[in-house]
């Protein structure tokens, strides 16, 4: 349980290591940010190796309030940030709204 | 397939691929589509690529690096398809069955459906042989049919529609992102509170520090019993660092986070407590209340490296903000201060240099090669680091800054304040916000502020605007305005947050330092500038720099100190170098008084202190003008001065005394004397009246003494010094302790303390009932002192026919002592009423011995009153006196023929006209006239001693 090259997710908050991310990309995001194979540094600039507050989530997110509440609900299952420290690229925010993705950053400056 | 038409086929197949081909060695797309839809219709295909020709060109980056990452999953099958791809691309003119074929499901094709398609095609390809066989000629009109129609459709397609094909093929290569999307609609997380239907949170305790790890195993063991069919019925676990030693899981019913929990070790599976439902949303906060956003220009501190617990000044943020750029004054050496060890490697030294601004002269010169010029004229990279106007810039993480409880000081700030001078003020905002949590937890600033405190406000709309201070509550000061560039704000009630505010004071302004390192001191304020006043301390008579809000007008001086810190205390003696010596008289915080054995008055820091001297009382010894011992305690009177102070001595420092006198004020009423200029009026461990001088009415021989052992102590105590008796090992000889043993501790005028050698206790004695033990012998008290009531020569019974005879005197039996000397020895107190010579010293101090053993009658020899002269007996009656009335009493002689001693009379009170060594020459008569019985020097024969009323004490008979 290495933790040291365990990095998060900005946009989903999904924590894998970071070579995991290289090799398989994100299972939320991969089709909006794309970080299989790391080009330009896309790993780098939208996971963060900053992260608080470790939660599990289960098969049955549907139910849980929990990952209601982060807006994981319909995420896969897996181990998850609750704070994440960093904000994606503004390039990568502005590239996910033209894809009609919401991001909210989940390093507590989110406003709703 | 080895068919010869078919070999033509591929061949005209291959030519009309030209344009592909091409579009596939630009662009790799078109690799993997091919490869995808192996059995993809021409037509469709070659469109698509033109339409992605276009495309890509519109778009630019968009999509390349996703197809990029799935050609290079197809690229390995790639030389083995592509002969087979291209075989199999015979054109076929029943393409546009196969074009309706979906995508999606292609992607899904396995092997068995690709075998079954090659045998479709072999089959569609075989239609067309024999097609062709019969229409050879076609063909070439053939192919450019085919060319011209799918140029034309490809025309056809507009931009929009490209776009679309191309987010749907994008899309199906993954998952479709299920997040929150504007389409889907956002909730507000208000709408999602939490309410009593959703599933309980139960906080469960854990050793602290294995939260983490506690929740990776949940959910490993979640995972695997879910797919042991067997799943648990808990949601969700999770941990925050904010609570340590709990865990949380999310499950519907209690009893699943006990099946959950079976078998884990380190959870407490017993304290589960349900977490109330309004707390859901704080349990999952991602900001804590305390911290502090990080923006460019507030301060932090570095928690790592070498510049650990350094201030710093973010700069700037990267994009993603994990990376602070710091502004920070650098810890450089230049390698100066390296090693180089026996193998040739640097050792770096292991205590890092102070932090000074970077020099770039210095770096030259001792670590030249490692120096670059930077990107403006003040900007340097050295050894990789860029170095901007003296300062470093460079990234932290952000989990290595500190931003809460960051406490600048005045001093680093000052450091940074010394790059840019022409810039204004300290950046008091900054400072604030630093501040902020800190005010926020003990509410400090608040108390700055108090009503009556003159303020100006800082910025906003209302800035400049000048009020006091009416109320001041937590963190909102209420002012009201005396001055506003608005007059009708004037004499209105404003409440203003205390960050906004500033004190103002004016030169001249007595303050007092309420925060920071001057803390409690006070000063006058002589200068103001901006946000920041310069003030001359009273402690250390320094100017001080302190913001400010950090002042309150005070009249008082500084007194509180730290006594607990502080290693010198009021009173102390301390040495402040080899030279000199001196005793603390005032302490205050910073800096002490201390009066030096020459008598002057030095304000010293505290690391103008060498030491505390921890004399022992046996090593503070001293003899004053007297010679008598002073030790510290004793009374002692200046003899010298106008003000003869006295008082007890502090300490004892080689020949300077340290006295603290209750009369003076002054330096807590300490002052300090040379040891020759004192004499002691009392010891410590006597308790004798301070009375001085001798006790005249008891100089009076005749007044009669109602306690003879008052008396004896009278005398004794006079003489000063110590008391014989101290130390020495005494015998009780009567009352309850009679018999035992001691040894004398304390004595006053009629008492004795004596500390028993039998059990440790001190009990108190007259003295008289002692007996002195001088090796191994007991001695009377009063013999020991010399008193020696029973075994004095008693003058009422004189044997008189030895005074008459002269010849060996009886008077003064060789016991006694010197009747000055001794002081003690009462004389002629057996007879009836008259005493001789009271309490008087008999001649001064020291006078002549009386004794001698040859009577003074018929030596003659001895004088009375020898050097004293001046003593008077028996003042009362005043008409007597004897041995002259100046300073020459040897004139006067007793016992002489006449002669001159002829002009002294002695006589006593009641008659005054007894007189001694009369006029007459030779014929002096002691005694009254009455008497004339009593004859003494004989010779003279005229001489009467006693009289007859038989009051005489003397040659009564």
């Amino acid at each position: 349980m290495s933790s040291r090259t365990e990095r998060a997710c900005m946009l989903c908050g999904l924590i894998q290591p970071f070579k995991k991310f290289v090799e398989q990309g994100c299972p939320n995001c991969e089709s909006v940010l794309h970080f299989q194979d790391n080009e330009d540094g896309q790993v780098q600039d939208c996971t963060s190796p900053s992260f608080e507050g470790l939660m599990a989530l289960g098969a049955d997110n549907k139910a849980s309030w929990v990952a209601r509440w982060l807006r994981i609900d319909s995420f896969v299952l897996g181990l998850y940030a609750i704070k994440i420290n960093g904000k994606l690229p503004p390039h990568i925010i502005s590239e996910l709204e033209e894809q009609n993705v919401v991001y909210r950053p989940r390093d507590g400056t989110a406003e709703d | 397939m080895s068919d010869p038409d078919q070999l033509t086929h591929v061949k005209a197949d291959d030519e009309s691929y030209d344009v592909v081909d091409r579009d596939q060695n630009e662009f790799d797309d078109d690799a993997l589509e091919n490869s995808v839809n192996e059995e993809a219709a021409q037509q469709e295909e070659d469109k698509q690529n033109l339409k992605r020709l276009r495309d890509t060109e519109e778009q630019g980056e968009g999509g390349d690096e996703d197809d990029d990452e799935e050609e290079e999953e197809e690229d390995e099958d790639d030389d083995i398809t592509n002969k087979k791809r291209k075989r199999r691309r015979a054109a076929n003119q029943f393409v546009d069955i196969e074009a309706e074929v979906d995508d999606e499901e292609e992607d899904e094709l396995d092997e068995d459906d690709e075998e079954a398609e090659l045998l479709r095609e072999q089959f569609i390809s075989d239609d067309r042989d024999n097609a062709e066989g019969n229409d050879g000629d076609n063909q070439d009109d053939r192919l450019h049919r085919q060319y011209d129609r799918r140029r034309q459709e490809a025309e056809d397609q507009n931009a929009e529609k490209l776009a679309e094909t191309l987010k749907q093929r994008y899309r199906k290569t993954h998952t479709v992102y299920r997040g929150d999307s504007a389409t889907s609609g956002t909730v507000s997380q208000k709408l999602l509170m939490p309410s009593i239907n959703d599933p309980s949170i139960y906080a469960i305790r854990c050793t602290p520090g294995r939260e983490k790890e506690l929740v990776r195993k949940l959910y490993e063991k979640k995972r695997t019993l879910d797919r042991l069919n067997r799943p648990l019925d808990i949601l969700t676990v999770f941990q925050r660092d904010a609570f340590k030693g709990y865990i949380y899981i999310e499950a519907k019913r209690p009893d699943a986070i006990d099946s959950a929990l079976v078998g884990m070790v380190n959870i407490f599976a017993r304290n589960k407590l349900l977490v109330p439902v309004k707390e859901y949303p704080d349990l999952l906060k991602q900001v804590k209340s305390s911290d502090v956003e990080i923006v460019p220009g507030i301060y932090i501190r570095i928690t790592r490296g070498k510049y650990k617990n350094d201030l710093a000044i973010v700069d700037n943020l990267s994009e993603n903000g994990l990376d602070v750029r710091c502004k920070l004054v650098p810890r450089l050496d230049y390698g100066r201060n390296d090693e180089i060890d026996k193998d040739g490697k640097k050792i770096k030294l292991k205590v890092r240099p102070l932090p000074r601004l970077f020099n770039e002269q210095e770096a030259r010169m001792y670590d030249g090669e490692f120096l670059q010029p930077g990107r403006g004229p003040r900007s340097f990279v050295y050894r990789g680091e860029e170095y901007n106007d003296g300062f470093l810039f460079k990234d932290f993480k952000l989990q290595f800054i500190q931003t809460k409880d960051v406490h600048p000081s005045l001093e680093e700030l000052d450091k940074f304040q010394a790059g840019n001078s022409e810039e204004d003020g300290l950046d008091l905002a900054a400072i604030a916000a630093s501040l902020k949590s800190k005010n926020k937890s003990d509410g400090k600033q608040s108390t700055a502020f108090q009503p009556g405190d003159k303020v100006e406000i800082r910025r906003g709309e209302q800035a400049k605007t000048v009020g006091l201070v009416v109320e001041a509550s937590l963190n909102e000061i209420t002012i009201s305005v005396t001055w506003s560039g608005d007059p009708k704000f004037v004499n209105q009630k404003l409440t203003v947050p205390a960050n906004d505010l500033r004190k103002i004071f004016n030169e001249g302004d007595h303050v007092r330092i309420v925060e920071g390192k001057h803390f409690d001191e006070t000063g006058l304020v002589i200068k103001i500038d901006g946000d920041s006043v310069v003030l001359v301390s009273d402690q250390t008579r320094e100017d001080v720099r302190v913001f400010a809000n950090y002042l309150v007008k005070a009249t008082d001086s500084s007194l509180n100190i730290d006594t607990m810190n502080s290693k010198y205390d009021i009173k102390d003696l301390v040495e402040l170098n080899a030279s000199s010596v001196g005793v603390i008289v005032k302490a205050e915080k910073g800096i002490f008084e201390v009066l030096t054995s020459d008598g002057r008055i030095l304000p010293m820091k505290p690391s103008g202190i060498a030491s505390k001297l921890q004399l022992s009382r046996r090593e503070q010894v001293a003899t004053d003008r007297n010679g008598f011992t002073v030790k510290v305690g004793d009374t002692v009177r200046e003899a010298l001065g106008d003000k003869k102070k006295e008082g007890v001595i502090l300490h004892i420092y080689k020949n300077s005394l340290f006295i603290k006198s209750n009369e003076v004020v002054e330096n807590l009423g300490i002052f300090v004397t040379n040891r020759m200029d004192v004499s002691t009026i009392t010891t410590k461990d006597s308790m004798v009246s301070k009375s001085l001088g001798p006790d005249l009415s008891r100089m009076n021989p005749n007044l009669k003494l109602p306690n003879p052992g008052a008396a004896t102590a009278g005398l004794k105590t006079r003489v000063g010094g110590r008391d014989k008796l101290l130390n020495k090992d005494v015998a009780v000889t009567s009352g309850s302790y009679k018999g035992l043993k001691g040894k004398v501790v304390e004595t006053d005028d009629i008492n004795a303390r004596i500390e028993l050698h039998t059990k440790s206790k001190k009990i108190k004695v007259n003295k008289n009932s002692l007996n002195v033990l001088i090796r191994g012998e007991a001695i009377p008290y009063l013999r020991f002192i010399g008193a020696a009531s029973n075994d004095a020569p008693q003058f009422n019974k004189p044997s008189a026919p030895a005074f008459s005879s002269g010849g060996r005197s009886s008077w003064n039996g060789g016991a006694t002592p010197s009747v000055g000397g001794g002081g003690s020895s009462s004389w002629g107190n057996a007879g009836g009423a008259s005493s001789w010579g009271g309490a008087t010293a008999w001649g001064g101090g020291k006078t002549p011995a009386y004794n001698g053993g040859k009577t003074p009658g018929a030596g003659g020899a001895s004088t009375w009153g020898g050097s004293g002269g001046s003593s008077s007996w028996n003042q009362n009656g005043g008409n007597s006196t004897w041995g002259g009335s100046g300073g020459n009493g040897g004139n006067s002689t007793w016992g002489s023929k006449g002669g001159a001693g002829g002009n002294s009379t002695w006589g006593n009170n009641n008659g005054g006209n007894s007189s001694w060594g009369n006029n007459n020459g030779g014929n002096s008569s002691w005694g009254n006239n009455n008497g004339g019985n009593s004859t003494w020097g004989s010779s003279g024969g005229n001489s009467s001693w006693g009289n007859k009323g038989g009051r005489s004490s003397w040659g009564q008979q």
